[in-house]
This record gives structure tokens, C-alpha cells and sequence, in this order.
């Protein structure tokens, strides 16, 4: 709806100054009167229409943070994906949508009713984001944001049973649902045993386990099969059938635009009850221009018999709007492969509520 | 004008340039089977600001067959100093070809690590034996 637009983007583009006061004053008489709430941008109300329905929306996968707890090659990497001028000065940009405050608005944004932000230690990648960060984050908005929790793994040679006390610890905060762990940023094969205690912990405290699979942009990055294709991960399913194991970016590879392991993805999930794929990232502007994967993907999910075990996430904020684009280009790919309202509200908020033992968004 | 923003853009490259400090490896490579050796050359412990400092980080790598062993190692590697110190040098046997440590459904292959002691020195001698099946440069089997 084009006015909803207008609302949102401001003022600036009018050209007449009488035009604008004139939409203005129209604009607040119909959301006095309470017209098409839903859609003008006039209400704070949660959730995005779907074939006439309103659907609830969590959205799994935000990534909270400082710009100091990020590595210098990887500040420069995210600096050029901002569009200008907030390149200009990424620093300021960053902060600004990696603080609670920040993520709050960008959800506000896209109408979104929950999120999970996630702890990160990825010192030679993505940088750190600590488990306290993402609990005191948490605690800014107690009704609308959870936490996973993460460990260090590149001191497991001296401090193993430290970190996996530590994330424990972490885990008993009641806002914090789950792990999350990402081999290639963390370079960790997928099937070295020695870091299996972590799914004890998952199937222990029935905490699900999310996990990057797939390439990464980032700089440093480990890309070999063994830390990103989730055939690796196979072991692990096998041997924990009590731990939950959710499998980020359905193996994409966002070297080259292309959907990757999918199909391994897809497999994994027919085959192991405690499989679940998440969606995210690997349809956004940058990584899939033209929307084409991201629909092949949601279709190869929806004829795989699979909807109940889609759970949504955006991979935001990344750069202001972006929470609120990723949505739309998912809900574009998700109408285009023909999935029912009841169907995008499992993806979208249901699934995940069921995964985490969470109270359905309201 | 121009000399200052000539000064100012040289001032700005300096920040990048990188000091390395060449070191020539030589030594053994012990494995059980013969096949392509994929080296990497590690510093131990890479700088980062507080905890962003970690163990690792490769700087520099070869892949090379080795059709005997011990197989015979002379390589000069260039040291990137400000990035880290110590020096560490992984390996493994690639013997089936597929370039892949241990892909899935393959038999296993043998990997192996050395922390090179009396770093740094422009001559380095190691003995590096691949006897470890599977493992990368990160386990903390090494």
C-alpha cells in the first residue's frame, strides 16, 4: 500500500510542501479512524498480513554486539556492505543497530514479535559476543528477546571443561534457549568427537543446538567440506538423538550464490526427527539478488514434507532495514511456492515455540 | 596543498604495510602412506585486541607430494610479524586424491602438527609425523 510507504520513508520525497501537508492531514484522519491499521504503518501492531491473515513473526537469528569485539579485516568486510553514505561511518552505523535498542527497532520496523539474539566467540572471523552481552540484552526486553548461548573452543586443548561449565552456567539464565555454534567461524570440524560434550549439554538441559552450515563471507573463515557442509554433522544427529539440531542457512554457499547443500540438509531432516533447517541470510539482496534460490529453497522444503520443521530467521540486523527486507523477500518466496497462511505461521512463529518450549508470540 | 594530500595518503599506507621476517623449514615428513602433503604454516598464538586473541591463524601454506618417506622438507616461508608469534606447522596426507581431509564415507587419512621450538630464527628444523587420523590443525589432540 503506497501509503503506508509515504508514512515510513518520510517526508522528504515530496516535492510540494502544500501536497505534503495535505497527505499528511488525510494520513491522520485515516488512522484516527482506525482504516487498514494493518497495513498503513500507522499502528505498532505485530505480525504481517498473509493471504488476508495475520501471521505472527520470531524471527531466531539476530546477532547483538560491539564494534570492538569485532576482528579489523572483518570491521572492513561489514563497512562495505553498508549502503552509502552510512559507510561513511560504520562504526557509528554498527552500534547503532547492534545494541538492544537498535535490534528492538529494527524488529519494530518489521513488525516482528520476538527474536533470539545470539552469543558468539569467534575471535579469528566473526569476533565476540558474550554470553553475559546477549543475557543483559535480553533482560531490556524480557517478553520479546531470548538468547543463545555460545562457548569458546579454540582453548579447548587447555580449558574444555571450563567452557562447557561456562555454558552451563549460562544456559540455567532462563532467558537463554539454546546453543549456538558456527564450525566454520569457530574452525571446528563438524566431525571431531572431541566437541560432541557440547550436544550432551543440548540433550542434558534440552536446550536446542543452532549451527552455521554452509560457506561464510567473512574473512578467515574455515571453507573446507568437513567445517561446512552439514553431512559432517551426521555423527553428532546420530549419536544425540536427544539434542535438537537446527541447521542455519540450509548449507548455502554464499562464495557463490548457490544453494549448496540443500539437499543434504533436506535429507537429514527426513532421516533424523531432531533436524530442523533455518533459513536465513541465503536470501538477502547481496546473496541472492534476484530472490531465485530463496524460493527454490522454500519450495524444495514445502515438497520435502518439511514445513513443520522450518523455523525462521533473518541473520540481521545487519544494516538498518534489513530485518524488514528479509522478511518481506521470505514471505515473496514462501507465496510464490504456495504456502498456506497456516503453514507460514508454523515457519514463522509456531515451529520455533514449539522447538524452544516458548509461549507462542502474541 | 597537493604535497600535504601526497604526505597524508603515503601516512595512510603505512598503517598497512606488513614486516615479515623470512624463515627457511627444513626437516622430516613421516607417514605411513604416500599421496599429497597439504602444509600449512601457523603463527601459535595470533595478536588480537583482548580476547580477540586466539591460538593459529595460518599465514602461509604449500601442497606437495610425497611419494616417499620420510619425505625431505626445505621450504622458506615468510613471517608476517606483527600478526602474531610462534610458529606452528600442520600437515596432512591427502591419499585419495579428493582434496578433503577425511570426507565423509572416505577411508581416513593421517594429519599431524608441530610447535617449532626456538622461534623465531631464520633457520628452523623440524620432524613432522602424520599419525593422527582426521584431525585438524584446531584439535586439541595436538
Amino acid at each position: 500500500m503506497k501509503v503506508s510507504t509515504w508514512v515510513c520513508d518520510g517526508f522528504n520525497r515530496q516535492r510540494s510542501k502544500w501536497r505534503t501537508i495535505s497527505k499528511a492531514l488525510w494520513l491522520a484522519w485515516v488512522c484516527g479512524t482506525g482504516l487498514s491499521l494493518s497495513q498503513s504503518g500507522c499502528d505498532t501492531a505485530k505480525g504481517i498480513d498473509y493471504d488476508g491473515r495475520r501471521v505472527l513473526v520470531v524471527d531466531m537469528h539476530l546477532h547483538p554486539g560491539e564494534w570492538d569485539g569485532i576482528p579489523e579485516d572483518t570491521r572492513k568486510f561489514i563497512g562495505s556492505r553498508f549502503p552509502f553514505p552510512l559507510s561513511l561511518n560504520p562504526k557509528t552505523t554498527a552500534e547503532g543497530i547492534l545494541s538492544a535498542e537498535g535490534i528492538l527497532s529494527e524488529l519494530d520496523k518489521a513488525r516482528v514479535s520476538q527474536a533470539v539474539l545470539f552469543a558468539v566467540y569467534a575471535p579469528r572471523t566473526v569476533g565476540i559476543a558474550t554470553n553475559e552481552r546477549v543475557i543483559a540484552d535480553t533482560a531490556t526486553a524480557p517478553d520479546r528477546l531470548f538468547g543463545l548461548a555460545s562457548l569458546r573452543i579454540d582453548n579447548f586443548r587447555t580449558d574444555k571443561d571450563a567452557e562447557l561449565q561456562r555454558l552451563r552456567t549460562a544456559l540455567a539464565n532462563p532467558s537463554m534457549i539454546g546453543i549456538k555454534l558456527a564450525h566454520a567461524h569457530q574452525h571446528f570440524r563438524m566431525d571431531d568427537p572431541t566437541y560432541f560434550g557440547i550436544y550432551q549439554v543440548s540433550s542434558d538441559l534440552k536446550k536446542p543446538v543452532y549451527l552455521h552450515t554452509g560457506s561464510s563471507p567473512f574473512p578467515g573463515t574455515s571453507s573446507e567440506a568437513p567445517y561446512t557442509d552439514p553431512t559432517y554433522l551426521e555423527p553428532a544427529i546420530k549419536a544425540y538423538p536427544g539434542a535438537i539440531f537446527i541447521l542455519g542457512h540450509l548449507g548455502y554457499n554464499f562464495t557463490d550464490q548457490q544453494v549448496g547443500s540443500l539437499d543434504a540438509c533436506i535429507r537429514l531432516a527426513k532421516t533424523y526427527p531432531n533436524v530442523y533447517l533455518e533459513p536465513s541470510a541465503l536470501g538477502s539482496k547481496g546473496s541472492d539478488p534476484t530472490g531465485e534460490n530463496l524460493k527454490v529453497t522454500m519450495q524444495k522444503l514445502r515438497d520435502a514434507g518439511l514445513v513443520d520443521r522450518i523455523i525462521y530467521g533473518s541473520d540481521g540486523p545487519q544494516s538498518p532495514g534489513f530485518v524488514k527486507d528479509y522478511l518481506s523477500r521470505t514471505v515473496t518466496a514462501m507465496k510464490a511456492s504456495g504456502y498456506t497462511a497456516d503453514e507460514a505461521q508454523a515457519v514463522f512463529s509456531l515451529n520455533f515455540a514449539r522447538v524452544f518450549r516458548v509461549a507462542p508470540a502474541k | 596543498m597537493k604535497r600535504a594530500l601526497l604526505a597524508l595518503a603515503l601516512c595512510g599506507c603505512v598503517n598497512d604495510d606488513i614486516v615479515l621476517y623470512e624463515t627457511r623449514v627444513r626437516g622430516t615428513v613421516t607417514a605411513m602412506a604416500t599421496g599429497t602433503l597439504h602444509l600449512e604454516f601457523h603463527h601459535a598464538t595470533s595478536f588480537g585486541e583482548g580476547p580477540l586473541a586466539h591460538p593459529l591463524g595460518q599465514f602461509d601454506g604449500r601442497v606437495l607430494p610425497l611419494m616417499q618417506s620420510p619425505y625431505s622438507l626445505d621450504e622458506t616461508v615468510l613471517y608476517p610479524q606483527q600478526k602474531g608469534e610462534g610458529l606452528v606447522v600442520y600437515g596432512w596426507l591427502d591419499t585419495d586424491g579428493d582434496g578433503v581431509l577425511c570426507a565423509v564415507g572416505k577411508p581416513a587419512e593421517p594429519a599431524g602438527l608441530v610447535r617449532v621450538v626456538g622461534f623465531p630464527s631464520h633457520n628452523v628444523n623440524i620432524s613432522l609425523l602424520l599419525d593422527k587420523q582426521c584431525l585438524g590443525s584446531e584439535s586439541p589432540s595436538f
